[in-house]
């Protein structure tokens, strides 16, 4: 492809318009198949191939195949989207290639949608109809390996706009009004970020994105990698504008390669297409970027450490002040960005602050993008206003809890964050109403926990995921995380003392204080959550030896209550020990000596009758002080 | 060696054979040679050769095929790749299966008698134990790395595409291939050092044939990862960070792949499967290495289970 | 200027210092473990916070630069309270090595635990086992007393440019060790061994010799070298134990090489004069200082009155100290009247010095050890400074880390070499072609004051001495290739401050 022109812009895009409507004479049937990670993992690439070959069999006309990124529910995938002339679009899920075909012969061929294999109208299903597609308003609807179609749903307009009619300080205005805040984890006030670093003098300066994404259970900003590069690559060449840079890096973990792949085949077509580098569309400003590839390390995802990483060295962190605006990478003014901040940055120039205040709250304006998971029935991406209270993005978007469980608690911001609890669900998701609650919303994870968890084995297990991440720089993180840990590893395996609950928290809040980086200073929040709103877990735990979600294995043993058990047989059949006996329709019995404490028992059975009890009790199940097996008490803390 | 190196030339056209053996002869090597991938299999069975010459492109029989035959048969056999193709990736894959260095052609008199002299050193390397010296890497493996260092060394923060580079030419990051690094970019070895061993991607233990990553990420965590590992860690008698005695399997826990959607996950080679259970973890095993797949409960039980997801 | 306060005392320094260096600038104590006056802020052992009124963090000291208006506090309850807990957990897994560890009495951990730690840890857990690196002749790593401050690594290969040791895995396990956990091998300048705030890096031939309360430390000048770098020696009963640098003392501001710390040796050679000797029968045999010293006079007394004053020569050394030199001479010229005099020296600096007299008229020309500091551009010599003059080749590296342009012409590859701007390899012996090759280019190219230059005298001589030197023929002679010859002869021309070192090898 030549290098293009703004007005080529214009044009790419009417053509789009023009040849790839569906109507009458044109295209009649799109069908769309979507091929993230995810997709891929759960075997797009048969569907597609399946689809493919059906067409070809039949010699079917009209109908224009295509695909493109991640659709959002990633617990249903492989999906495909099937838009037609006059007709409803249509999402089918859970597809493979038998069903493929099916649908080929039947819809495509015969005109009979089959709606057993589809999902509810968009319009019907809250997971879709409760979003607000912003960062996330090209995904799945467009191939990511076309820099043409990113142009046809106006990409590089706001870059062109930037750089022809805007000065940097005009810039940095609007996203300053926007109200935009980074959506990396801090929220900082992007706006505001630009402004220090445009106002350093400096000959080099550089613009950096973080595709870090570290945080275990977040992945937001893959999805926008895989499916929208280009988008990050304008949001980098509009704010390299504004400060004053004419180099990036783009610094991917190596754990995404497919966008790794995408990315660069995306900087490559739009080098090509003279959207980046030399003299950006004729308008003499030079902005080069490159992937840095990051080698497995969480800390990396703080700003120092990523440019201690992209220099070659090791990712420890240095002390802020001094500032990475003024001396970041090679100790030249940067500023680092995160993926989901970049893509949102090309809409807030092309419709203006007011507009993207027209969503969010005064002081947490906007949309978010939150990574869905854990427990509950719609598993994937979803993008909302800020302010929309944890409930409904939890019952309503999320579907509430998944097979029988119920809602435990909802941990937000990954290992970095906290834990909420069912009380406190009307939250509104902003950055102050969340961190008020002792939670953060850092880059948007959101994992849901049903009463199968036992919010100890939690904390331990954020705790192992910071103690091995950290770098070891400084005491408190690098000796603090592995006490912290230990004593939890010792609770969780019925080693736990009285004043433990008491030095949990008075050695996290020292951590908290004196750690020199991000990663120390929030690594205990899992820690402090949890024993705010589930003390009694720990109290159950050290006082009575107790793990009531079943989790901890030698802090719980299973029961059958033989007036609830029918006898099906379905525990005997899971056991791997073979520690259960009883004839069918009878009760069974589960034989203590033989037990391992996994669980398959008390997952299968449908009639409940299995109670977790604390470990050796030999009393009656009525005695037990609480119900055995059924949710666990939240104390009412503050919120 | 006791008599010169026995060598055998394979390619599907016999000038090639011809002119080889000419200039080979001539210097006093002992030399054979067999057309196409077949024939070189028949000689090869029957006699020994301590060095073999092969083409790549042969129909019927590939040079892949023929080294990898060789490989697994006569593992002290030196192979040398004769291609006039050499893409990064070829050489890559037969740098892969074990080869020594690789001739482009058309190649020149001299070039092949000093890509021969160089291999002939290298087995007799080999198999003297005493005359390891520090560093030995197969000539092609050498130039790959110092390729990846000149292609980086004016740029700043080297180190770390190097290293990545090397890690995928040689398999594992050993303190020989981490000197040569440090030497070319002029960093002290206990700087590299220090950088490999603060990158969990980096490792300085061979890997097995096939790597094991079980995704150890929050969303997969409650879903039940620890069951999942629990079962491979017994089933290969392996921890994380280990690879099995046959070099079979390495495994390997990674914090969260993103690919949540499919809690718990587990990665081999470059395969991502979702929706893990123990069960199913070991059947994928058994696809690699069947003597891993174990009898277990019928199978209606699992579908039980999954049918109330 | 930056104005504000730190306990309430008013405090005014230039832009950019940090509170830490404020404070030490006026007397104020703050408590760190991984900060040292020559390394970059590391603000890694989180003991230097401090509160800021006003704000809700604690600030690090060491690397915070003072803001205009800010009240600073070093000593609260809460600061008390966090740096407790610091140590605290510094202490969980430090062994209980004091009894056996000869940093005690002057070990930074153990003086932080007495004015900060707790009498009694909570959490007790297993010590570290590894066991102590003794493989190497001078310097022993015990990683177990390892508080990983990163002082040794950074101080290696920031400040020595040699990067021997290195932070090896990452969090908790990791280590210091050197690379691969093979045996140290580096310049064995001990600076690390200095740095160290704790029993971990400890010198082997002072291992168990005396407690450092023991110890009265004297200064003196190292002889090993021309830096004249202040030594600061433990010494017990008479006896020489060790041999440190001691921060900011001397010219080298507590920086030493392997030979003044552990040079010192041969003192107690075996083979060490203890008395005068005198050769009587054909074999030395001792003598006291008041039988030498009429000895000597009364066979110069022979030698005048036969064969006069100016049979009699005196060589001094370029090892002992102008002090001993001047009598020498003083002796020579008004006792024995002879004024034949020479030294070691003519082998060397002599021959230099009368070069400097001949061509510049400079009698003397001492070498100030900050020179290279300021300097834009330093050209070395066929001269490996970092193991000739070590204290001073430190000082050409910090040169180059400010910014200079350090362009080293060497046959051989040297540390200054690594590190250079710019490696000229030349062949061996050819520096006078390439200074000639250089002084051509200048000359041709216009880059100095043609008119002042052409007042020396024997300028046009010298001209016409140059004219073979063009850069082809130069570049045949030294193997540097022409390129490298004009562009650095314009760099050299150019710079404001410039700077030419060498020494022996030149």
């Amino acid at each position: 492809m030549s290098r293009l022109t703004t007005d080529d812009l214009l044009k790419i895009k009417q053509k789009y318009k023009e040849e790839f409507t569906l109507r009458e004479g044109g295209y009649r049937t799109k069908v769309t198949v979507h091929m993230g990670t995810c997709g891929i993992a759960a075997g797009a690439r048969e569907v597609m191939d399946a689809l493919m070959d059906e067409i070809a069999k039949n010699s079917i006309q009209n109908i224009l195949v295509a695909s493109s990124g991640c659709a959002g529910l990633c617990g249903r995938e492989p999906i495909a989207t099937v838009e037609e002339t006059g007709g409803e679009t249509i999402k089918y899920c859970d597809l493979n290639a038998e069903k493929m075909r099916k649908i080929v012969t039947e819809h495509f061929i015969e005109g009979k949608p089959l709606l057993d294999y589809a999902l509810p109208p968009w319009s019907d299903m809250p997971f879709f109809n409760l979003q607000e597609l912003r960062v996330l308003r090209n995904i799945g609807l467009m191939d990511p390996e076309n820099i043409e179609e990113y142009i046809a749903r106006d990409g590089y307009q706001a870059a062109a706009k930037a750089l022809i009619h805007m000065t940097p300080e005009e810039i940095i205005n609007v996203v300053k009004s926007s109200g935009l805040r980074g959506r990396g984890g801090a929220g900082f006030p992007t706006g505001l970020k630009w402004e220090f670093a445009s106002k350093v003098q400096s000959d080099v300066k550089f613009m950096l994105c973080n595709g870090d994404e570290g945080d275990p259970g977040a992945f937001m900003d893959r999805s926008v990698m895989e499916a929208d590069p280009h988008s990050v690559i304008e949001g980098m060449i509009i704010g390299a504008k504004a400060i004053g840079s004419h180099n990036g890096y783009i610094y991917v973990r190596a754990e995404y390669p497919l966008a790794v792949k995408r990315l660069q085949m995306a900087i490559d077509k739009a080098v090509e297409a003279g959207l980046l580098g030399e003299n950006i569309l004729g308008t003499g400003f030079d902005f080069g970027l490159e992937i840095y590839l990051g080698a497995g390390a969480f800390v990396c995802g703080e700003e120092t450490a990523l440019m201690r990483s992209i220099e070659g060295k090791r990712g420890m962190p240095r002390p802020r002040p001094p500032f990475p605006a003024h001396k970041g990478l090679w100790d030249k003014p940067s500023v680092l960005n995160n993926v989901e901040t970049l893509a949102q940055i090309s809409p807030v120039i092309l419709k203006g602050a007011d507009w993207y205040r027209s969503l969010g709250t005064e002081k947490s304006s906007g949309t978010k993008v939150f990574a869905l998971t854990g427990t509950i029935k719609n598993v994937g991406l979803v993008e909302v206003p800020m302010g929309i209270p944890l409930r409904t993005i939890i019952h309503d978007v999320g579907g509430g809890i998944k097979k029988r469980g119920k809602f435990k608690a909802v941990q937000l911001g990954g290992p970095s964050g906290g834990c909420v609890p069912e009380h406190l669900l009307d939250t509104p998701v902003t950055y102050e109403d969340i961190v008020a609650t002792g939670a953060i919303v850092g880059s948007g994870g959101m994992v849901v926990m049903d009463d199968n968890t036992c919010m100890v084995g939690m904390a331990k297990f954020f705790l192992e995921f910071t103690a091995d991440e950290s770098c070891g720089k400084c005491p408190p993180c690098r000796v603090g995380t592995r006490i912290l840990l230990d004593i939890l590893t010792d609770i969780a395996e019925g080693r736990g003392k009285e004043e433990d609950v008491v030095t949990l928290e008075d050695l996290s809040r020292d951590i908290i204080a004196t750690s020199l980086c991000g990663l120390g200073q929030t690594a205990p929040n899992p820690v402090l959550t949890t024993i705010k709103y589930f003390r009694d877990e720990y109290e159950s735990h050290i006082k009575h030896g107790w793990c009531k979600a079943g989790v901890c294995r030698d802090l719980c043993s299973f029961r059958i209550d033989e007036k609830l058990c029918t006898g099906c047989g379905a525990c005997l059949r899971g056991c791997p020990s073979k520690a259960i006996v009883g004839e069918k329709k009878q009760p069974h019995k589960i034989i203590q000596e033989l037990c391992v404490h996994c669980r398959s028992c008390y997952e299968a059975c449908k009639f409940r009758s299995i109670k977790i009890m604390p470990a050796g009790y030999e009393g009656d199940l009525s005695e037990l002080a609480e119900p055995a097996g059924a949710e666990s008490s939240t104390k009412k803390g503050e919120a | 060696m006791a008599a010169g190196p026995k060598i055998l030339i394979v390619d599907d056209e016999i000038v090639v054979i011809k002119s080889a053996r000419r200039v080979l002869e001539g210097e006093g090597y002992n030399v054979e040679g067999a057309l196409g991938g077949r024939e070189a299999l028949l000689k090869i069975e029957q006699n020994g050769y301590n060095l073999v010459f092969t083409d790549l492109k042969m129909p019927e029989v590939d040079g892949i095929t023929l080294i990898r035959w060789i490989r697994k048969n006569r593992p002290s056999t030196g192979i040398v790749i004769i291609t006039g193709y050499p893409s990064q990736d070829t050489i890559k894959e037969a740098l892969g299966l074990g080869i020594i260095d690789y001739v482009p052609k058309p190649f020149t008199p001299a070039v092949l008698l000093d890509v021969t002299r160089r291999a002939v050193q290298w087995l007799e390397g080999e198999k003297s134990e005493e005359a390891k010296v520090d560093e030995e890497f197969p000539p092609a493996m050498a130039a790959e790395l110092d390729r990846a260092v000149h292609e980086y060394r004016d740029k700043p923060g080297a180190l770390i595409p190097v290293l990545q580079r090397a890690q995928e030419i040689v398999g594992f990051l050993p303190p020989a291939v981490q000197k040569r690094i440090g030497r070319g970019l002029n960093i002290p070895p206990a700087e590299v050092h220090s950088v490999v061993s603060f990158y969990s991607f980096f490792t300085m233990k061979p890997r097995g044939d096939h790597n094991i990553r079980v995704c150890l990420g929050t969303a997969c965590y409650v879903r039940g990862i620890e069951g999942v590992l629990g079962k491979i860690k017994d089933a290969l008698h392996i921890d994380i960070g280990d690879t099995t005695g046959d070099k079979k399997f390495s495994l390997e826990g990674v914090r969260c792949l993103g690919a949540c959607g499919l809690a718990p996950v587990m990665v081999v080679d470059q395969e991502t499967f979702g929706s893990m259970t123990p069960k199913k973890a070991l059947k994928i095993l058994g696809r690699y290495a069947p003597a891993f797949v174990e009898p277990g409960p019928p199978e209606e039980i699992e579908e039980t289970v999954e049918k109330e997801g | 200027m930056v104005e504000f306060t730190i306990n309430d005392k008013q405090i005014s320094v230039e832009n950019g210092t940090t509170i830490l260096n404020a404070a030490r600038m006026n007397g104020i104590k703050i408590p760190n473990l991984c900060f040292d006056k020559r390394l970059r802020p590391y603000g890694g052992c989180r003991l230097c916070v401090v509160e800021v009124e006003g704000m809700p963090r604690l600030f690090a000291a060491c690397s915070t630069p003072a803001a205009p208006g800010w009240a600073v506090k070093t000593d609260t309850p809460k600061l008390r309270k966090v740096r407790q807990t610091v140590i605290e957990l510094l202490l969980v897994h430090h062994p209980l090595d004091c009894p056996v560890c000869d940093k005690a009495g002057e070990c930074d951990l153990q003086d932080l635990a007495y004015e900060y730690g707790k009498p009694e840890g909570r959490f007790i857990r297993h010590r570290k086992e590894a066991p102590p690196d003794v493989r190497g002749p001078l310097i022993e790593l015990t990683s177990n007393r390892c508080i990983l401050c990163g002082k040794c690594v950074r101080i290696c290969s920031e400040h020595q440019g040699r990067g021997a040791l290195g932070l090896i895995g990452r969090g908790f396990p990791t280590v210091v060790q050197p690379a691969f956990g093979e045996i140290l091998e580096c310049d064995y300048c001990g600076q690390c061994v200095d740095v160290c705030p704790t029993g971990a890096l400890l010198s082997k031939p002072f291992k168990f010799k005396a407690r450092a309360w023991f110890l009265e430390e004297k200064e003196t000048i190292c002889p090993f070298c021309g830096c004249g770098c202040t030594l600061t020696l433990g010494v017990r009963e008479g006896k020489i134990l060790r041999s440190r640098g001691k921060e900011d003392v001397g010219r080298n501001k507590g920086n030493l090489c392997g030979r003044g710390r552990f040079g010192f040796d041969f003192i107690y050679s075996d083979t060490r004069l203890k008395t005068p000797l005198i050769k009587k029968d054909g074999a030395f045999v001792p003598a006291t200082w008041d039988e030498a010293l009429e000895y000597i006079s009364g066979e110069l007394k022979k030698i005048i009155n036969t064969n006069g004053r100016e049979s009699i020569g005196a060589i001094g050394s370029h090892r002992c100290t102008n002090e001993d030199n001047f009598m020498l001479r003083k002796f020579m010229l008004n006792v024995i009247g002879s004024n034949n005099m020479d030294s070691s020296a003519s082998f060397g600096y002599a021959k230099v010095q009368k070069a400097l007299d001949a061509a510049f008229g400079l009698k003397t020309h001492s070498i100030n050890m900050d020179s290279p500091l300021d300097k834009d551009l330093i050209l070395v010599l066929e001269s490996d400074i970092s193991i000739t003059h070590p204290v001073f080749g430190l000082n050409i590296l910090q040169a180059k880390r400010n910014g200079s342009q350090v362009i080293v012409a060497d046959c051989r590859e040297t540390k200054l070499t690594r590190h250079s701007s710019k490696h000229l390899k030349m062949k061996e012996g050819t520096s006078t072609a390439f200074l000639n090759g250089i002084m051509k280019v200048v000359l041709d190219r216009e880059l100095c004051d043609r008119a002042a230059v052409s007042n020396i005298t024997g300028f046009p001589g010298f001209e016409q001495g140059l004219e073979d030197y063009t850069p082809a023929k130069v570049s045949l002679i030294t193997g540097i290739p022409e390129e490298d010859i004009i562009s650095a002869a314009e760099a050299i021309a150019n710079a404001r401050n410039r700077m030419i070192s060498f020494t022996l090898g030149v």
